[in-house]
Order: structure tokens, then sequence, then C-alpha cells
């Protein structure tokens, strides 16, 4: 039913690793359905670091230091 | 006590671009994960007894965001299906840099996924966390975890139409698999 299903039936069991950096190894020993499948993950991997990074990278709003401003002198007068 | 303040407040600065990436692309809606963060900071700093210096503040602040924001979805799950494009619309200007899978189309398949698919993806993919501790910050098994995981990555591929060969971008190794494939 689910296409993920299939993929995750054909993965180790180990949970123990990020299965990140093995997604490019695995399958392109054999299958070239996986093969395929594999280039599309890092390809999905990479467009959602490059989506992720650029809003890591704004900066941090004045009204949050603000507010962490003002719990730490409220704490300061407990 | 007033001399642990000070570092907690740093180090809870340090978390903020993170939380707000995270929030982000969790919820879609900037007004809406502007306030998760906010709350997140708040929550933190009033619960801050409980963090386990040492362990990851992160994590820790990652756990209080994703708690806060699935109890308000499950209070109002169709308000917050509305905002709806809010995220496509505010990314609109970064710059394409990736061949010709379009951003727009990216963020509007991520929009796709179930908000527990999405969690897994974000956490595992772009945070990096491992999958135990992915598991630990949502509450569940390492193996749920990887079970999104995959399920969210086929339906990005499948969204994306990255199954087919002609939108792949595909190199000349790609090629010649396919090649193969269909001789």
């Amino acid at each position: 039913m689910q296409p993920g299903g299939k993929d995750a039936s054909r993965e180790p069991e180990t949970s123990g690793e990020p299965q990140e950096h093995n997604d490019m190894n695995q399958g392109i020993e054999d299958d070239t359905d996986l093969k395929l499948n594999s280039r599309a993950q890092v390809l999905i991997g990479q467009r959602l670091r490059t989506v992720y990074d650029e809003l890591v990278q704004q900066p941090v709003p004045e009204r949050l230091l603000k507010l962490l401003e003002e719990l730490e002198r409220k704490e300061g007068k407990e | 006590m007033t001399e642990q303040a000070p570092s907690l407040r740093i180090a809870l600065i340090g978390t903020i671009p993170n939380l707000r990436a995270f929030a982000m692309s969790l919820c879609g809606d900037p007004h809406l994960a502007s306030d998760l963060v906010q709350e997140t900071l708040l929550k933190g700093w009033a619960h801050r007894d409980t963090y386990v210096p040492g362990t990851n503040l992160k994590a820790w602040l990652f756990t209080i965001l994703r708690n806060t924001y699935f109890s308000s979805l499950r209070k109002s799950r169709r308000e917050v299906q509305d905002v709806d494009g809010a995220m496509a619309s505010t990314l609109a200007s970064a710059p394409e840099q990736h061949g010709h899978l379009d951003l727009a189309d990216f963020n509007k398949a991520m929009k796709q996924l179930s908000p527990d698919q999405r969690e897994a993806l974000l956490l595992i993919g772009a945070e990096g966390f491992s999958y135990e501790e992915v598991a630990e910050i949502a509450g569940c098994a390492p193996g749920t975890i990887k079970s999104r995981v995959n399920r969210a990555r086929a339906r990005l591929a499948e969204l994306m139409g990255l199954n087919s060969v002609d939108d792949l971008g595909a190199g000349a190794s790609v090629q010649a698999v396919v090649q193969r494939l269909q001789a």
C-alpha cells in the first residue's frame, strides 16, 4: 500500500545509526529500483536542508531577546 | 542561581534560530511559529528546574515546542490547516540553486505530509538528531520514527515526481539504469 512500507522492509533492522548517511549506499549494489529511489532521497535531503538552513539563518527577533532579558530580570528580583 | 541565570539565557538564545526554523517548518505559518517559539521559551524558563544540566538543551526545548504544537493541533485542527500556503509564500524569495526542482514545490509537498511525518523528517533530515533522540522527543519508539521518515521521503518523492526519470534531473548513471530497465 505505502511505498514507504516496501522500503522499510528492505532496510536493516538495526536502529542505532541514523539512516541518513547510509541511504546513498543502500540498494546501489543490486536493486535498480532502490537506486532510483536513493537518488530521489538524496535530492530530497538536499532540498530539505537548503530550505531549513535558510530558516535557521534568519536573525533572532529582538522581541525574543527582550523577553529573555525580562525573565532574567524578574528572577533577579525574586 | 543568579550565577546560573545569565548562562541559561545565553544558552536559550543560542537555540532560538533552530527553534524558529523547526516551528516554521512544522506548522507552516509564520505567526503560529512565532507564538510557538515564544511559548517554548516561556515554558522552558518556567520549568528550567526540570532540565538536567549537561543533557541536550536543544532536544529538551524541541520536545516542549512539539508538544505545544501537537496539543494545539488537537485542539484546533481545522484552524491550523487553514494556513496553507503561508510557508510557501514566505519562502518565495529564496534563491534557486538546485536544478529545476522548484523550492515552492518542495514546500508545497512538505505541507502534504502528515504532521508527525513532517516532524520526523525535519528532526532527522534537517536537524540531524538520531532516531533515538527523535523517539525521545516525540515520545514513541525509534522504529516508529524510522517508518515515519521513510513514508515522508516516499511521499515527497511521489509528490515531487521524483520517481519519474524525466523530473529527476538524472545523472548519466541513473539514465543508464533506466535504459537498462526499459530495454
